[in-house]
């Protein structure tokens, strides 16, 4: 389990979506990655494994560091019942 | 106004009432409806948990039979048939509202595909879960994609479907299906509703809504805009 900065000083955040859940906004730190934030957030937003992480409508891998102000959504695949 | 409601399953259960009720006694009373009904598949008795019916036989005829009694300002069409790459272009034609009610996403792509074949049309296609899911709305205009298609890069489950379709499984196939709650179809056919409305309305602010039912959460999102 991977924890991330809260601090009430910094203004600058990333913003982090996955399904119906609310966005979750998170202390940006030098460095931060789409891996880190997968991993800290996996149970908080439910984020399955599989799902694709985008920015600005761009497919990005785990190893890529965000920077403030970036969205990432972690993409959940369509229900396919009904 | 010609509406197509493919999939005639746990979704359009909730779906079609919202649909004639909406288009009969709702602020927009258009003038002429037409609604379709297309599916390939039987009642079963199996299928009470989440579906109802008046008598076994096919959905959509089923279906198309009972909203002719409960609505006959309404023109019902049924179809008994599965979409195929092969027949649908004889089911959405121009101008079509389609409402995809499929259980499969290799059926949520010949639909999608179709649409995007067209000048003008409008696609709101769902899935469910177990308890969450999601709404897209596809619209064609002029030629163009106002939103995105079914089938995009952000939903490779749909652009490059690993699952069959009903028209290629056996009946054994057929005759399974994974445990549904009726509670997912029934948030899935409001949230397909309502985009319709925010539609007819010139409201549309989202491609993308996704629901939960145990958060009670629906977050819409338009990734057009990126």
């Amino acid at each position: 389990m991977v924890d991330l900065v809260k601090d009430e000083t910094v203004t600058e955040k990333v913003t982090v979506l996955c399904g119906a859940a609310d966005p979750v906004e998170v202390d940006m730190v030098q460095g931060l990655t789409v891996g880190t934030l997968r991993e800290a957030l996996v149970d908080q937003l439910n984020i399955d494994p599989d799902m694709k992480p985008f920015i600005g409508g761009d497919r990005i891998g785990d190893n890529f560091e965000v920077v403030a102000g970036d969205t990432v959504e972690f993409v959940k695949e369509g229900g396919r019942k009904q | 106004m010609k509406i197509k409601v493919i999939g005639i399953g746990g979704g359009a259960e909730w779906l079609l009432p919202l649909l004639r009720m909406y288009l009969e006694y709702g602020p927009a009373k258009t003038e002429s409806v037409e609604i379709t009904l297309v599916d390939g598949k039987q009642y079963a008795e199996k299928k009470r948990d989440r579906q109802s019916f008046h008598r076994l036989g096919n959905k959509a005829e089923v279906k198309a039979e009972y909203f002719r009694e409960l609505c006959p300002k309404i023109t019902w069409k049924s179809l008994d048939m599965y979409v195929t790459e092969k027949n649908i272009s004889r089911i959405v034609r121009e101008n079509d509202f389609v409402f995809c009610c499929v259980d499969n996403h290799k059926s949520r792509k010949v639909i999608s595909d179709r649409t995007e074949e067209l000048e003008n049309a409008v696609l709101f296609s769902g899935g469910n879960e177990m308890t969450d899911g999601n709404i897209q709305v596809f619209i064609r205009k002029d030629g163009e994609n106002v939103t995105l298609p079914l089938a995009s890069k952000y939903h490779e489950e749909i652009l490059y479907p690993r699952d069959k379709s009903p028209d290629e499984m056996s009946c054994e196939e057929l005759g399974e299906s994974e445990p549904q709650l009726c509670l997912a179809n029934n948030m899935i056919a409001t949230l397909m509703a309502n985009a319709f409305y925010g539609y007819l309305e010139g409201k549309n602010s989202y491609d993308e809504a996704y629901m939960d039912i145990i958060m009670n959460a629906v977050r819409p999102i338009n990734r057009s805009r990126t």
